[in-house]
């Protein structure tokens, strides 16, 4: 994996710590740096720092998804606001993660960045009926007004969507989400996916989320690529 | 937005019309009646040298006639003239001799009398002839052009009313168009042209002046998020450097002993960081709002944050929340301000009482009411309860005295506010207000669909 973080301390922990998970590491101080590091070798994870010497740790990002990349990236930041992460979300990042940071924290992340690893580019927008999806902006419009689906549920959402109509489990859902599995959380989730199932489909006709008993939940929603859909 | 006190420009334009339309009928009426006078004088004095010319040949003429003294044929002549209200005398020295009475009073042979137009002629044995007339005459004239003005000004008056507040309205509507883009005028953003070049000279330069200043607070705003990302990037560097080494510290320990005080660090780095926090995001203006919140239920969040705030605790507060209850804002942020309420409620109710919280909907707003029951703010404490490390003189627990700040700070951020309410019961109530959720602003030009599709039911099963 590749590793960008201009602070030297900062980065020689990080490495350490990620050297222990089993990751070989490439480390790199700046964008410039960082690009290199990429160009030698397809990792399978990176993590870009924000604020670098020479540019921005999200327009790289961005950059680096317009040139195709598909491996799950990771944005360090020292802002804590929505419109900070939005911003990290928009450019193609899969996960945001804010300084200070637990170790056991990112550890958790990058297991699930790991799992759920993209394997072509996803639209950033989905449209489907009269549903329109803003993954990156975190934004879901039924008939081109916004719905209020929170943070959890949009969540919820991205990960169905993500698997393209296959059965997500509760599991998966519970771990990826809430990072743990208890009877709060079950409980949490099934309220949370009958509220999205509200929102969704007020009237409840197209059975846009489905309840897969005994297993998980899956979306009843193809949203239809225009002709590259032989995947 | 409470009036300031004040007459209003209207107010003043039409009572300025009004007294500017009094006055110049007053002049109007004064200039009218002095021209008059002056026209009927100069009119007066040619008729009067006219028939003082006539008179004095008539004189002439009745004494050569009959061949008898001057004064003979003046009253001759006198007795026969008809004259439409003047006065003719006819003087020896002081003695008046004949004359046509008009007007009351003599006039005199030296003119000398006033409230008369007069005017003499020398006729011969020493006599004068005085013609005159008397100025009351030209009085019914004056009185018609007088009561034609007094007629006139209940019309005037109405007139300049309609007038002024038409001139007023046409003033002010250019300036409260450009107050209310004043007022919604979002920080950090410096363009204001709601004027095109027909409004009034002076509230286009009002613009001009505003338009500055709003300019200067957008650099203003601008450098303090500057200076807030600067700040956090900075410290928040060292802190990660020393959360890591001391987790690093942490793993690598050989006693027992040694782990626990790494832990410790791990948790002062991190009560250091939340101060961090609170005190950057204390910095931020309360106007500057959130940009673009998520949908947050704050009926989760209450349930959750007091499951966490109350966690282990023998006392579980009583919470009345509906299932929904969403707001526009940030996640984060709310849960923080919900959070501070809770740890306040759990620190100051005494042993025996359970903490409340009711979360309800009023209008468009959202009412968030944490009660502490069986305790109480000192009355001279209660101004002071939201200040920045305020803590109370009773307060012995730990703590910045941040909380109750932070807590309405965000919930202004939000458009909202927290107020400590009054009670009539022996406990303490605080209140946080939040605007409910709404749909945001239609301006979705970035989002186009990249992707068509429709939503097909699938059929109900799938290997």
């Amino acid at each position: 994996m590749v590793l960008v973080e201009d602070d030297k301390e900062t980065r020689s922990l990080l490495r350490r710590v990620l050297e222990e998970e089993g990751f070989s590491v490439l480390a790199a101080g700046s964008v410039a740096q960082g690009r290199e590091a990429l160009n030698r070798e397809l990792p399978a994870l990176a993590i870009l720092d924000v604020r670098l010497p020479d540019g921005d740790g999200i327009a790289l990002c961005r950059s680096l998804r317009e040139e195709g990349a598909l491996y799950p990236i990771l944005i360090l930041t020292s802002r804590t606001d929505v419109a900070s992460r939005v911003e990290g979300l928009d450019a193609g990042a899969d996960d945001y993660l804010c300084k200070p940071f637990a170790v056991a924290e990112l550890r958790a992340r990058l297991r699930s960045l790991i799992r759920r690893q993209r394997n072509a580019p996803e639209e950033t927008i989905v449209t489907a009926g009269s549903l329109t999806i803003d993954i990156a902006r975190r934004q879901v419009f039924r008939e081109g007004v916004e719905l209020p689906l929170t943070r959890r549920e949009l969540e919820i959402l991205e990960r169905l969507l993500s698997a393209r109509g296959h059965v997500v489990s509760r599991r998966t859902l519970l771990e990826d989400i809430w990072g743990e599995e208890s009877e709060h959380t079950a409980a949490s989730l099934e309220v949370l996916v009958g509220r999205l199932r509200r929102k969704l489909d007020p009237l409840g006709a197209d059975d846009v989320v489905r309840t897969i008993r005994g297993v998980g939940y899956a979306l009843g929603l193809t949203p239809q690529t225009s002709g590259d859909d032989a995947r | 937005m409470k009036r300031p006190r004040g007459l209003s420009l209207e107010t003043r334009v039409v009572a300025g019309t009004v007294v500017t339309s009094i006055l110049t009928s007053l002049l109007l009426a004064t200039m009218t009646t002095v021209f008059l006078r002056v026209l009927w004088a100069g009119r007066a004095a040619e008729r009067l040298e006219v028939l003082a010319e006539k008179l004095a040949s008539q004189v002439l003429y009745e004494a050569n006639e009959h061949g008898s003294t001057a004064e003979e044929g003046a009253r001759r002549s006198f007795a026969e003239a008809t004259l439409a209200g003047e006065r003719v005398e006819c003087w020896r020295g002081t003695t008046l001799v004949a004359e046509i009475p008009a007007g009351g009073e003599r006039i005199g042979p030296e003119l000398t009398r006033s409230g008369w137009v007069a005017t003499r002629r020398s006729l011969p044995d020493g006599l004068v002839l005085v013609v005159g007339l008397a100025m009351k005459e030209r009085v019914t004239l004056e009185r018609l052009v007088l009561l034609a003005l007094a007629g006139a000004l209940p019309v005037g008056f109405l007139f300049a009313v309609l007038v002024g507040r038409r001139i007023a309205r046409r003033a002010t509507q250019p300036l409260a168009k450009l107050r209310s883009e004043v007022a919604r005028l979002p920080p950090g953003l410096s363009e204001i042209a709601v004027l095109g070049p027909g409004a009034p000279r002076e509230v286009q330069e009002l613009e001009a002046a505003f338009r500055a200043l709003a300019k200067r607070l957008a650099i203003a705003f601008e450098r303090e998020t500057a200076f807030a990302a600067n700040a956090s990037h900075e410290l928040r560097t060292p802190l990660t450097r020393m959360r890591l080494l001391a987790e690093t510290l942490g793993t690598r320990a050989s006693s027992a002993d040694d782990r626990a005080v790494a832990e410790r660090l791990v948790v002062e780095i991190d009560r250091l960081a939340e101060l961090t926090n609170t005190l950057l995001l204390l910095a931020r203006d309360e106007s500057s709002g959130v940009p673009r919140g998520e949908a947050v239920n704050l009926a989760d969040l209450l349930r959750d944050t007091a499951a966490d705030v109350f966690a282990g605790d023998a006392r579980q507060p009583v919470l009345t929340a509906e299932d929904e209850a969403l707001v526009r804002g940030d996640e984060g942020l709310l849960h923080t301000a919900v959070e501070n309420l809770l740890v306040n409620a759990r620190k100051f109710t005494p042993e025996g009482r359970v903490p409340e919280a009711y979360l309800e909907r009023r209008g468009e707003d959202l009412l968030l009411t944490v009660v502490s029951p069986g305790v109480r703010i000192a009355e001279d404490e209660k101004p002071q309860v939201f200040d920045r490390f305020f803590r109370g003189a009773s307060v012995l627990s730990e703590g910045h005295g941040l909380g109750l700040a932070l807590a309405r700070h965000v919930a202004r951020l939000h458009g909202g506010d927290l107020v400590l309410e009054d009670s009539p019961a022996f406990e303490t109530r605080f209140r946080m207000s939040l605007p409910g959720w709404k749909p945001g602003p239609a301006s979705r030009e970035h989002v186009r669909p990249s992707v068509s599709g429709e939503i097909t039911p699938r059929p109900a099963a799938r290997p």
